[in-house]
C-alpha cells in the first residue's frame, strides 16, 4: 500500500536533517522560542509566533515534502501543497488579520496546549532513539510534519481569538488532517514516531472546539477550563 | 539522449557473458562460468510476439528498491540484483510510481560490471500534469539505458494516450515491447477490452495461488491473442510466505511440482500456467532471491498438479 518502509522513512529523515544542518537545531530553537513566547507573552508575541509557525510549515513543505519525501513517495508534493496552504492560513489569520493573540496567565486549555507543544518539541523526537532508530532521524518540529502539526495545535490551544471565536479551530484543521493521515499510515506500517498523532491531534482539536463553543455561549476562554 | 553510461551498459549487454565479475561495495565478486552454464539450463518462456525466450522468474522493485539515498541499503540492493542476474534472472520491473526505485535500480546496475541478461521493464504513470514522453526519457536516464525492453502503461492510467505514444516509440526503436498493467485484481474488464482491441505485447496482472481470477478470462485470452503475461504480487507481497512458512509442504511437492520450499512451490504454481511468461517476486534479501531463483530449475507442475497445489493451499 505504501511505497516505502519505516526504515527508509527514518533513513530519509536522517539524511534530510544531516544535509540541512544546522537547520534542525535552528528549527528546534525557533519552535521552543515560540512556546516560550506563548507561555510568557510580550507585546507582538502573536505576530512572532505566527511568523515562526508559518516558516516551519513552509520549510516542512518545501524542504521535506517537495524534497526528499517526494523522492520516496509520489504523494509528497500533494502533502506539500496542503502544508503551504496552512502556512498561508497562518500568515493571513495571524499576521495579516491579527486574529490570534496570546493571553497572560494560565488556564486549563493553555496548560494542555503547553503540554502538547512540549510533546511535539521533545516527546516525539525522543521516540526515534528510544525505539533504536538513528538519532539523526529524529522528527524535529519545523522540519518534520508530525511534530509541526502537534506543536501548532498546542500553541493554538494557548491562544485567544481576538475578534471571532473560530479562527483557532480553522487553523487546526490541516494539522488535524495530517495527524489523522500520518497516524493511519503509522499504524499500518508500524512507524512509532507517528502512532500517537491521531490521539494528540483529535484531543487537541476537540478541546479547541469546546473552547470556541464556550466562548460563543458567552463564557470567557480564560476561565473556561476543560 | 544516450549517456556515456548507457553506451557502456549497452555494450556490455551486447558483448555476452563469459563470466560475471561484480563489483559490490568496493568488493569484487567473481561468479565464473558455472553461472553462465546455469543460464542455459534455466527455465525460459517465450514472448509470443517474437518468440524471444526470457527467464520465467523476474524481479519486482515495489517498496524493496525504494531506499532513497541510503548508501548502505543501496549496496544491499546491489547485492540482491547481482544475485538475481548471476542466477540467470532477466526481467527487472519498476515504475516512476515506486519512489526512488528507478534511481536505485540504475545505481545498482552502475555498480555491476556486467548486466548481461537484463530485461528492462518499467512503466509510464502520469496521474497529474506529467508528460508521458518526458517521464519515459527520465526513466531511461535513471536506469542508464538508451531504450527499455518493455514499457507498460501503469494501472491503465491514460492508457489510450500512452499506448499511441508507445506504439510510435516501438516503431522508432525506443522500446522493444509494449504493454499495460493492473494489480490487486482491479479493472479486469477494461484490461480485457484492451487485450482484445489493442496491439500490445505484454500484460501485467496479479496472479498467485490464492488470487486466481485471471484464470477465468484473462489468461485464456492472453494465450489466444499471443500476449505475454507477467504475474505481479506472486506472494501477495509477503503475506503468502508468512502464512505458509511454518506449515509443511506436501510430501509430493518436489516429485510432482519440482518445489523444494514454499517460494518455489508458490512460484512454480504461477509459471506452471501455460499462459504465464514471467513472475516478478520482490525481495530485499540475497538469500530470498536465491530461493526465488530456484524456481527456474527443475520440472514445472502440470495442470493436474497445479490443481492439487491450489487445493492443498486452500485446505491449510
Amino acid at each position: 500500500m505504501f511505497p516505502y518502509t519505516p526504515e527508509v522513512l527514518t533513513s530519509t529523515m536522517a539524511a534530510f536533517n544531516t544535509a540541512t544542518l544546522p537547520l534542525a537545531v535552528v528549527a528546534f530553537a525557533l519552535m521552543l522560542g515560540s512556546l516560550l513566547l506563548a507561555a510568557f507573552p510580550r507585546p507582538g508575541s502573536g505576530l512572532l509566533i505566527g511568523g515562526i509557525l508559518a516558516a516551519g510549515w513552509v520549510w516542512t513543505a518545501v524542504g521535506w515534502h517537495f524534497g526528499p519525501f517526494a523522492g520516496i513517495n509520489f504523494a509528497g508534493p500533494v502533502y506539500g501543497i496542503f502544508f503551504l496552504l496552512q502556512a498561508g492560513l497562518i500568515l493571513w489569520l495571524v499576521l495579516w488579520r491579527g486574529r490570534v493573540a496570546f493571553p497572560r496567565g494560565i488556564d486549563g486549555y493553555r496548560a494542555v496546549g503547553g503540554r502538547l507543544a512540549l510533546l511535539a518539541l521533545i516527546g516525539i523526537p525522543a521516540i526515534t532513539p528510544l525505539v533504536g532508530g538513528d538519532v539523526a532521524g529524529m522528527r524535529v518540529a519545523g522540519m518534520a510534519p508530525g511534530p509541526t502539526a502537534v506543536l501548532t495545535i498546542g500553541l493554538l490551544l494557548m491562544a485567544r481569538d481576538r475578534r471571532g471565536r473560530w479562527a483557532a479551530v480553522w487553523l487546526a484543521v490541516i494539522p488535524l488532517l495530517w495527524c489523522l493521515a500520518a497516524g493511519v499510515t503509522a499504524w499500518l506500517m508500524t512507524v512509532p514516531e507517528d502512532m500517537a498523532l491521531p490521539v494528540l491531534g483529535l484531543g487537541g482539536f476537540a478541546l479547541l472546539i469546546v473552547k470556541a463553543r464556550r466562548v460563543e455561549r458567552g463564557g470567557d476562554s480564560e476561565r473556561a477550563a476543560p | 539522449m544516450m549517456t556515456d553510461e548507457a553506451t557502456r551498459r549497452g555494450f556490455l549487454r551486447g558483448a555476452g557473458t563469459a563470466g560475471l565479475a561484480l563489483g559490490l561495495g568496493g568488493a569484487s565478486v567473481s561468479l565464473g562460468g558455472a553461472h553462465a552454464q546455469d543460464r542455459e539450463a534455466i527455465r525460459r518462456h517465450a514472448i509470443p510476439a517474437t518468440g524471444e525466450r526470457i527467464p520465467a522468474i523476474g524481479m519486482g522493485t515495489w517498496i524493496t528498491f525504494n531506499v532513497g539515498e541510503d548508501a548502505a541499503m543501496r549496496r544491499a540492493r546491489a547485492d540482491v540484483l547481482a544475485r538475481f542476474l548471476a542466477e540467470g534472472g532477466g526481467m527487472v520491473d519498476s515504475s516512476p510510481m515506486y519512489g526512488s526505485s528507478e534511481a536505485v535500480v540504475g545505481d545498482c546496475l552502475d555498480r555491476l560490471e556486467d548486466t548481461g541478461g537484463l530485461f528492462s521493464a518499467t512503466k509510464v504513470w502520469t496521474p497529474v500534469l506529467t508528460s508521458g514522453p518526458d517521464q519515459m526519457a527520465e526513466s531511461r536516464r535513471l536506469w542508464g539505458l538508451d531504450r527499455f525492453d518493455l514499457m507498460q502503461v501503469h494501472n491503465l492510467v491514460d492508457w489510450e494516450e500512452h499506448l499511441e505514444t508507445l506504439q510510435q516509440d516501438k516503431a522508432e526503436g525506443r522500446v522493444r515491447y509494449i504493454g499495460v498493467t493492473t494489480s490487486h485484481g482491479r479493472r479486469h474488464g477494461e484490461l480485457e477490452e484492451i487485450m482484445r482491441g489493442q496491439p500490445i505485447d505484454f500484460v501485467q496482472l496479479t496472479y498467485n495461488i490464492v488470487d486466481r481470477e485471471a484464470e477465468d478470462r484473462l489468461l485464456p485470452l492472453a494465450a489466444e491473442r499471443g500476449i505475454a503475461v507477467i504475474a505481479n504480487r506472486p506472494y501477495r507481497r509477503k503475506a503468502l510466505i508468512e502464512a505458509f512458512q511454518g506449515k509443511p509442504l506436501p510430501d509430493w511437492a518436489e516429485a510432482e511440482a519440482g518445489a523444494r520450499n514454499w517460494p518455489e512451490f508458490l512460484l512454480k504454481f504461477i509459471i506452471g500456467h501455460p499462459a504465464l511468461t514471467c513472475a516478478i517476486p520482490a525481495t530485499t534479501r540475497v538469500e530470498h532471491m536465491a530461493e526465488n531463483m530456484g524456481a527456474l530449475h527443475g520440472p514445472l507442475p502440470d495442470a493436474r498438479t497445479r490443481a492439487r497445489m491450489a487445493a492443498y493451499v486452500e485446505a491449510l
